[in-house]
Parts: C-alpha cells; structure tokens; sequence
C-alpha cells in the first residue's frame, strides 16, 4: 500500500527528469567552466595522496636530500621499495596502557579497535536515539514536554569549559581509559539522532501499534517487533552518519581511552614516534596504510554511503 | 516557547545549586614553605671514596621495575643499557622499558590508579603532583641515603644530593622536600657544520663581534649562516638567556627566578635581559635576509634538521639535544661532522679577578625529571636512582646520548681522555668542554609559585622571537623597547592580584 | 490532515491514562538518556560553573573560593582585552564564522547547484569531494602542510614556473591563519555539497520548470528557485557553522601544533583541549569556557534568527 502510494509519487518526477534540459549556449560554456574548476579541485584534493605515495617508497636520506635541494618530493624514488610498508603494517608499534598491562599496538591493532568502537558506540547511539525518540513522539506522560525544552535548550546552548571537569568525574567513578567509559561520553539517546528519529516516529500512524496490541503485544513488544523492524532505512542513515563521525573523532577516544588507541588517535602517535628518527617515507607509508581501508569500504559502499548521509542530513 | 523558558530555568537553578552547597572551602592562607637544604659536602677528590654496601635483590619485596620515558631527545639506548647492568648487579630484579612520546596526558590519571614505577620525561607537572602526594618524598630515601664514604676526609658521607651538580639540585624541591631527580646537565649554544668549517677554513667565534664578523665573511662565501626552524623559536633562548646570564652574573639573574621582585621585569631597574635581547635582534633580526636561510618561518624542526644535515646553514642555535634530535645514525649517514661553539662572549660579561670572561650557560634541558610514583614499587625504584648515581653507573648515559650529562657531578678527564668512548663528534668534546669550565649553570627554574603558576615566566608575553622576524621592516614592527615595556606593564599592573599565597 | 492527528492524540489516552505496562517501558527506555542527561549536562555544567569561582590553593592543594569569588572571570575578561594572546583566541575564534558561513557555505551551495545542474562526471565529484570527510584529520592536515612546506612540492612548481620568491605559506603572522582557513574551506566543501546535493534532488522538476519558461539564467534559477527551497538544510549548515566558533580545534592543531604555539593560532577549544589534564588549571579554564560561550551564543542565536527571516520554510 505504502509502498504503491510512493511509487506514484515518484515516478512523475523520474519522468522529468528522464527529460534532456534545453541549454543556450552561454549555459553550455558556463557549465564546462565549472567543469573545468571542478576537475582542478578534484585533482586538488587527490594530489597530496599522490605525492605520499611517490614518496614512501624512498629511503629517508633520498627523500630529505631531495626536498632540501628544491625538487618539492616530485621525482620518482630510485626504487620502489616496499620495506616502509611492510613497517608501517606490522613492525611500527607504539606502546599503551602503563605498568603490567601495557602493550603494543600496530597499525592492524588500530583498526581492530576503530571498528570495536565504532561499532559498538554506534549501536548503542542508534537504539537509544530509536528508543528515546519513540517514547517521546508515541506516548504522552508527565513531563514529557519539559524534557523535551530541556534536551532542546542543551542542543542548542553549546556550554563549553566543562571538559576538564568531565574528565575528573569520569575518573572518580572509575570510567576513564575503559570502553563503558567512552560509551557513556559518547551515547546520549538525546542528540541529533534523537530529532531525526523522532521525526520519523511522528510519522508513522498508531494504528500499526493498535492492531499488534489486539494480537497481546506488549509495549516492548511492539517497539521491538513492529517500530524497528518499519525505522530500518532511517536507522541505518542514522548509523551511517554517527559511524563517520566516531571513526574519525580525535579528541574523545584521546583523552576517555588512551590505552585503546584507534586509527585516527594512533596515526598521530605513530606520526609523533617516527618524527624523531626523520623517516618520513616511513611516516607516508603509514598514513597511506590508515587510509586505504577506509578508501576500500567506501569505493564499495560509496552509493549507500552518499545516499543514506543524504538521507539522514536532510532535516539536519 | 514558555515551557522552553520554564525549562531553561530549572535547569540554571539546579547547576548554580552547588555554589550554594559550598562544594568549595574558603580561603586558607599560609606559607608555602620553599625553603630545602642546598648544602653539598666536598666531592673534589674521589680517591678515598668507598661505595655503600647495595641491597640484595631479595631485600625487595617486589622484584620487577616498571620505568615509562619520553623517547624524544635522548632516545633510549642508554636506558636499555642501564636497565641490563642493574638487572645483572641485581640477580632476580626485572626491569620493564616502557618508550613513550607523551607521559603527561594520562599521568595523573595513572599516578593515581596503576603507575609505573618510575616517569622519565620533560614538562612533568611534579610541583603539583608531589603536592598531592602522587610522587614519593625523596628527601630522606633518596637526597640524604649515603651512596659512598671518603675514607680520605673523616669518613665523610657522600650523600646522593652531593653527587648531584648545584643547578640539579636547585631545580628539584617544592615545599621543602624533594620529589625529582635532574635527568640532565647540558648547555645550549650554536651548532655548526664542521666539515663545512674545515673546508672553507672559518674559524671559532669567541666573542659576539667575531661572531658577527664571521657571518659576513660566511655570506660572502656564498652560503648561508644560519638555519632555524621557525616553529621552534625557543631554541634562541641558548643564546639569548646566556648574554643575560652574562651581563647579569649569577647573582642578578637568579634573583628574577626568586619571584619576589617585580622590578626584575622592570628594563628601568633590571636591563640584562634587555640589553641581551637587543644584541640577538641587532645581529639575527636585523640582518635575516643575509644571515638566515630564506623561509626558515616556514619549515617545521624535522625540515630544518634535514636542510641542515644537507648542508644548506653552517650554524643552528641549539640545545643539549640538538645532536640526538639531527639523528647520529643520519649525522654518519649523510658523512658529516658537527661541534658546538659555546654562546659568544658579549662587551658586558662579566669577568674574573684574571680579566678573563666567566664562563656561564643556560640549560634548558636541564629541567627534565625523573620521579618516582608514591603508590608504585618505591623501594626499588629509588634503590635505582641511588644504584644510577655511582660514578661508574652515571657514564653510560653519556656513551649513549651525544654530548650530554645527566644531572651529577662528572670528572672532565675521564670524559676528554683520549679515545673516549664518550666522545663520537665534535660537539661531544665541546660540550663537556663547556660544561667543565662554567662556573654558573641555570635552568631557568623557579620555586616561586608564580612561576609555576604560569603568571610570570622568563618572558611574562611569550616568546616573541619569531614575531621579530615576521614583523621586521613593517609597519607592525615588534621592537625590543616595546616587548619589554609590555612585559614590565603587564607584570606591574597585575603584580598584586598574582599573589595567591 | 489536521483532523487524522486529533484522533490519534485521542487515542493515545490523552490525560495520561497509562498502564503499568506502558510506565514500565516509558521508564526503561528513558532511564538511561535521562541519568546521563541529569549528569553530564546538569551535573557536569554545575560543577564547572561552581568550580569557574574558585582557585587551586597551593597550600592545601585544593580548589578554595578566592577572597574574590570573579578573579577567573575579571582574569579572563583583562587578558581578552589587554593580553593579544588570549584575545587573538577569541578572534581567531570568531573568524571560523565568516569563513565557515560566508566561505565554505556559499561555496558549498555554489558547488551543489552546478552539481544538481548536471555537470559532467557529477557522481564523482561527489564521491572524490566527500573523501575529506572520512579520512582522518591528521593524514588530510600532514598531506596538506607538508606540500606547502618551504621545500614543499607547491613552492618547488612555483619555482619551476619561474616565482623567484614563493610565499611562506606557514612562516607568517598573517598568511599562517590564512592557510587555516583555506585549508577548511577545501576539506570542508565536499560534506556541505552532499548534504546540499541531496536536499536540492528532492527539489520537484516542475517547480524548477516554471522558472525555465520564463527564461530565466543560471544565477537566477540559483538564487531565487533553488536556494529558497533548501533553505532549511542551508539554516542547519548555517547554525552548524556558527556552532564551529566554540568547537573547532583540531585543524590548527594539526596544522601548527597548540595553542601556546606560534602566529597564535589556537582557537578557544584548542586552549581547552591542551590544558584540560592539568588539574591547577580547572578553574581557569571553566572560567573560560563559560566566558567564551556566553560571548558567542548569543551571536550564534542571533545568526540563526536572521537566517530563518530570510525564507519561510517550504513544505513542497
């Protein structure tokens, strides 16, 4: 039914667009101007991937002689060796954690703990954001309204200075450097998730709650069994967004979680460590390293990516 | 819209409920009470000396040490090389390295919850951590433990704090007691390219005016003088803080670290640190198009270092650590040789009764600490400590870290001797050189809680060198006259309220 | 419409005539987003709001009320007007507006119309122009700073054309900033153009087909078709933008090191996140926050306001 009533929607527009625009000529040219700008910004944005590339294949004293004799890193290394990446992969280590349960961590160790945090942040934001936002859009009940101007006037009074004070609690309670820890700094039920799902929820009619309850669901029930399972395309936006965001945050799983240093965390330790010994092909090869996994997933998720940002951002 | 204000209401009287709470004391005021021994029994002549007798390891409840180090600077060899040797004089003791580029950020967090036994590092915050009882008290274990007997002097006791050279131990007590330990001795100065030296035949400078003599006659050999990295202004301070200490003497200089005077940032009433300023400006600011490497603003440290090693500078004003941050193993890659020329005598410095200038050096460096963590396996990281200040056990940080010293007393021959295993480069030589002949060595370092508090410092605006260079020639032009009026209008002007105690 | 939505309040029992079952769920679900909404932003904000009175008593090695309770806040105050090292926080601060909101935006929209207009190769423009948004800041910050290095690859090009003296793109009071700021504008342009690009696509054809009948140009077509209807998406990007002043860091950060670092170019949560671990200091920097936000959030209010005078929101 929902689905027939979309289609129907939609198609008169596909149509018009199935329809080639009527340009001038000055559009014409305009257009390939912009074309053109397009090209240079793009190129712009690839170039210093490049230059990383031709650069970490070098040997540390090829590259500085090189760039101090005014050739900017641009010629091709005497050899393409691959020494620097098998480094950056698996010998470059830094060392976390203090006294007995210190240890080491490599590039890969990195990514094992951006994906255990990303996803495990991004599971717990996503259903408490749903959960959250459908009480507050299906049920009515004694001050709900005053919880909402409150979340409201949190969102959008931005009160900062509290960090160091963050940073004591979290202490005290004994939350800082441990994986709850970051969870609870993270996960708040109440943040832009919370708007967009609540939009949502606001949107689908109770009726579907109200047959499920003649068939005994219970609250949990229907929440669970019928709410979810119907939000899945805006849970998975949701997902989507707050992923990105976790995966390249610096400063919170740098300061909650030291010992568990992820990509974007460790990168610049390992940055740090290798600057000392002035090898920056090796420095290159790791940074290549970091990001070509996230190249990978993205080139293969690159539509779902856009689109469910697209989707999700929309009412921002 | 009215719910919202309703809201934002309660919410601003629940958060100002803990001002009414007195979640905080009232004032209490008191001393802070400063004041450490810095007495220091004879250690001229080692001849008659006789080491303690050492703790077994079984002494030592605990057998394994724990020690996290900042890995930048010096690097790690010599640490390695330590942990082994007390591991061997030591059977059943086990020590754990732990290499690091920040200690700070968590350190607290770790004193506090499971630390290392001993930090190693640069910028510890060991005033307020020792304040609160996260660092052990060294004062009795540690500064006053006997480590040898001079059988030649009354059997004197030899204390670790008489080991300790006098800027080592000046720099390592707050609130009467000692918490650290000086990692290092060291020196600034200018570091030059030797090999380039030799082959154009350049000679030494020993005073400011042969200094600038000999950046023309570097120029007119069609290369540059000077390299820097713009990011790393600080590093003019080797120079700068050494014509102070110069014009100054030790007397006058240490008294603007006392923090008791606020005319020692008056220029009126204390002009040494003026007067030095002003010769660095008149010989770098005004002359950077010919004594500088054009766009030394823009390049980073590691840059700099490459542009050097490459030959692009002859000189960089340096610190004790210059020759460990080029990188030895790059030095002897890239085939050259490097050597310290100690900071140039200025007219004003002081003399001797001989008419001779005082030698006197500002060291930076000397301000990293090594402490010890109250809650961690204090016993045997101080029996550490006291084992790393025999004579024989000082010398392997030297033979792993070009050119510098750690914080105790070094006999200069058996630095110098000849095929010293001490000396890899030039610059070694100079160094303990240098720091054999001064008779004054500051770290810079204050007890005064202004200092530490961050209200005043050696340069109460900053570190304005870099902003000269940038500013030189225009409109916006940053003059001495002018940083230092401001320096003495801001600490005169907030003087009073500085005061917390 | 209006009517389908009464019903469903009288459904929903209105005068909160709630089963157990239903408080049961209402509580489970909210409890969690509510504690932590009670304790990091009630209680946390209340703390660093009681302890912004203080000072650390060096005597007894705690925070102590100060014979005069204001001393962080008339501190703060003093050095924002007399100290250029604390004020140029502010500046360098409030500067991300006009190039967030009146650079990268209007940029970003620009961008986004020609990219709706059907440039060639649109889908990979998109693609290539989002790639900064998921790559970590540290790799896209050492790619960019390094090219612009004196023995850069942009100055050793500029030498190769013939520039005899390129600039020191990171060695200069006013050129440091600037490069900042250009940085953000490039790296920041591609997630504004997704989330535009999409809210533009929902546009309906024939809307923008009047327009075309009347033969109206490209510019026209943008300002007075186009941007109107996503004026909703351009207010959150605008809010989000103005939002930057009290919470961008990390680019400086990575660019030239911290706040206390050369050309001042720390912005008010750089000083917060590099002296956040020193304990001495909480008093201070809760002052300091609390004063950057006070003087900033109405300015960030005010920017919305005017934003939303512009257009009335277009249901469509």
């Amino acid at each position: 039914m929902e689905a027939s009533k979309r289609e129907r929607c939609v198609r008169p527009q596909r149509a018009a667009r199935g329809q080639k625009e009527k340009r001038t000529t000055a559009q014409k040219v305009v257009l390939w101007v912009v074309f053109g700008i397009f090209v240079l910004y793009a190129v712009s944005l690839l170039i210093p991937f490049l230059w990383l590339l031709l650069n970490s294949f070098k040997t540390r004293l090829e590259f500085s002689a090189g760039v101090v004799s005014g050739n900017g890193g641009l010629s091709f290394p005497a050899e393409f060796d691959i020494a620097n990446y098998y480094e950056a992969l698996i010998g470059f280590r830094v060392r976390v954690g203090s006294g007995e349960s210190a240890s080491d961590v490599n590039l890969l160790g990195m990514f094992g703990y951006s994906i255990l945090l990303t996803a495990t942040t991004t599971f717990l934001e996503v259903f408490f954001s749903a959960a959250t936002a459908y009480v507050m859009a299906k049920y009515d009940f004694p001050g709900k309204r005053f919880i909402f101007a409150m979340v409201l006037i949190s969102m959008v009074v931005p009160i900062v200075g509290s960090l160091p004070v963050m940073y004591r609690f979290m202490g005290k309670i004994g939350l800082r450097n441990t994986l709850p820890g970051v969870w609870f700094v993270y996960v708040s039920g109440f943040g832009f998730g919370f708007l967009l799902m609540n939009a949502h929820f606001k949107g689908i009619p109770w009726t579907y709650a109200e047959a499920a309850q003649i068939d005994g669901a219970s609250h949990f029930g229907i929440f669970f069994r019928i709410m979810l399972p119907m939000s899945v395309p805006q849970l998975l936006s949701l997902a989507i967004i707050t992923a990105i965001g976790y995966w390249n945050d610096y400063a919170t799983p740098k300061i909650y979680l030291p010992s568990m240093p992820t990509v974007a965390v460790g990168l610049d330790s390992l940055t740090k460590e290798i600057q000392k010994t002035s090898d920056y092909p090796l420095m290159f090869a790791c940074m290549l390293v970091a990001i070509i996994p996230i190249l990978v997933v993205f080139a293969c998720f690159q539509k779902a990516i856009i689109s469910n940002v697209v989707a999700g951002g929309i009412k921002g | 819209m009215k719910l919202s204000k309703l809201g934002a209401c309660v919410l601003a009287g629940a958060m100002l409920l803990p001002l009414f709470a007195g979640c905080a004391g009232t004032w209490t005021g008191g001393e802070l009470g400063n004041d450490v021994d810095l007495g220091q029994n004879d250690t001229s002549n080692r001849s008659g000396w006789v080491l303690r007798e050492r703790p077994s390891a079984d002494a030592f409840a605990d057998k394994d040490l724990y020690i996290t180090y900042f890995n930048g600077g010096y690097g790690g060899a010599w640490l390695e090389e330590m942990a082994s040797t007390f591991e061997e004089d030591y059977p059943g003791v086990q020590v754990h390295l732990n290499p690091t580029n920040d200690v700070n950020t968590t350190l607290e967090v770790e004193l506090e919850e499971s630390p290392y036994d001993i930090y190693i590092s640069q910028d510890i915050a060991w005033e307020y951590l020792g304040a609160r009882g996260l660092l052990a008290d060294l004062t009795a274990e540690l500064y006053d433990s006997v480590i040898y007997t001079d059988t030649e002097n009354d059997n004197t006791g030899i204390r670790f704090r008489d080991l300790l050279v006098p800027a080592s131990l000046a720099c390592s007590s707050y609130q009467g007691k000692y918490y650290k330990v000086a990692q290092i001795q060291g020196a600034g100065g200018i570091i030059y390219n030797k090999t380039m030296f030799d082959q154009y035949g350049w000679q030494i400078p020993a005073t400011y005016e042969q200094l600038q003599e000999l950046c023309e006659t570097i120029v007119s050999a069609g290369k540059v003088p000077f390299l820097v990295a713009g990011s790393e202004g600080y590093l003019w301070d080797s120079l700068v803080h050494d014509w102070w200490i110069q014009i100054a003497g030790e007397e006058e200089f240490s008294r603007l670290y006392a923090g008791k005077d606020k005319d020692c940032w008056n220029p009126a009433v204390y002009p040494y640190h003026k007067q030095a300023y002003q010769y660095w400006y008149d010989l770098f600011v005004k002359n950077k198009d010919r004594y500088l490497y054009p766009g030394f603003e823009g390049l980073d440290n590691l840059m700099a270092n490459s542009a050097f090693l490459n030959g692009l500078a002859a000189m960089m004003p340096a610190t004790a650590w210059a020759v460990n941050e080029l990188g030895k193993d790059m030095i002897e890659e890239v085939g050259i040789d490097v050597g310290l020329i100690p900071t140039p005598y200025v007219k004003e410095a002081k003399k001797d009764e001989n008419g001779n200038f005082i030698r006197v050096c500002y060291d930076v460096a000397g301000r990293d600490s090594i402490v010890v963590a109250e809650r961690g396996n204090k016993d045997l990281a101080i029996e550490f400590l006291k084992w790393m200040s025999e004579t024989e056990h000082t010398l392997i940080f030297p033979k792993n870290v070009s050119g510098t010293l750690m914080g105790f007393k070094y006999e200069t021959e058996t630095l110098l001797a000849e095929n010293s295993p001490y000396c890899k480069f030039t610059w070694d030589r100079d160094m303990f050189k240098l720091l054999g002949e001064a008779s004054f060595r500051s770290t810079g370092y204050s007890t005064s809680y202004l200092f530490i508090d961050k209200k005043v410092s050696d340069y109460p605006l900053g570190n304005k060198y870099l902003d000269c260079f940038t500013n030189y020639g225009k409109p916006s032009e940053l003059t001495v006259n002018k940083i230092f009026d401001d320096a003495w209008n801001e600490v005169n002007g907030h003087w009073d309220s500085w005061q917390i105690v | 419409m209006e009517n389908a939505k009464g019903k469903e309040r009288k459904i929903r029992k209105r005068k909160y005539n709630l089963s157990a079952g239903a408080i049961v769920f209402i509580c489970v679900l909210l409890a969690y987003p509510v504690i932590h909404f009670l304790i990091t932003w009630v209680y946390i904000n209340s703390q660093t709001i009681a302890l912004s009175f203080t000072r650390y008593n060096p005597v007894v090695n705690d925070y102590q009320i100060p014979n005069d309770i204001f001393y962080n806040y008339k501190m703060w105050i003093d050095r924002f007007l007399h100290d250029e090292r604390y004020s140029s926080i502010l500046w360098n601060s409030a500067l991300y507006i006009p190039v967030t909101c009146g650079i990268t935006l209007p940029l970003s929209v620009v961008c986004s119309y020609f990219l709706y207009k059907d440039v060639p190769g649109k889908n990979f423009f998109k693609v290539i122009y989002f790639l900064p948004s998921i790559l970590p800041v540290v790799v896209l910050t050492m790619a960019f700073r390094l090219g612009f290095d004196t023995f850069g690859w942009v100055n050793a090009l500029l030498r190769a054309i013939g520039v005899e003296n390129p600039p020191i793109w990171f060695g200069t009071k006013i050129l440091t900033p600037a490069m900042i700021f250009f940085y953000c504008v490039w790296a920041g342009i591609g997630y504004n153009v997704v989330l535009l690009s999409g809210a533009m696509a929902r546009i309906p054809r024939e809307l923008v087909e009047v327009g075309r009948l009347e033969g109206i140009n490209f510019t026209q077509e943008m300002t007075k078709v186009v941007i109107p209807l996503v004026w909703p998406t351009i207010v959150t990007l605008f809010t989000v933008g103005m939002n930057t002043v009290l919470t961008i860091y990390l680019q400086a950060y990575f660019l030239m090191g911290s706040a206390e670092g050369n050309f001042n170019t720390g912005t008010i949560a750089m000083y917060l996140f590099g002296n956040y671990s020193n304990q001495q200091q909480v008093p201070q920097l809760a002052a300091f926050g609390l004063l950057c936000s006070l003087i900033f959030v109405p300015f960030i209010f005010l920017g919305r306001k005017i934003m939303n005078h512009f257009f009335k929101e277009v249901d469509y």
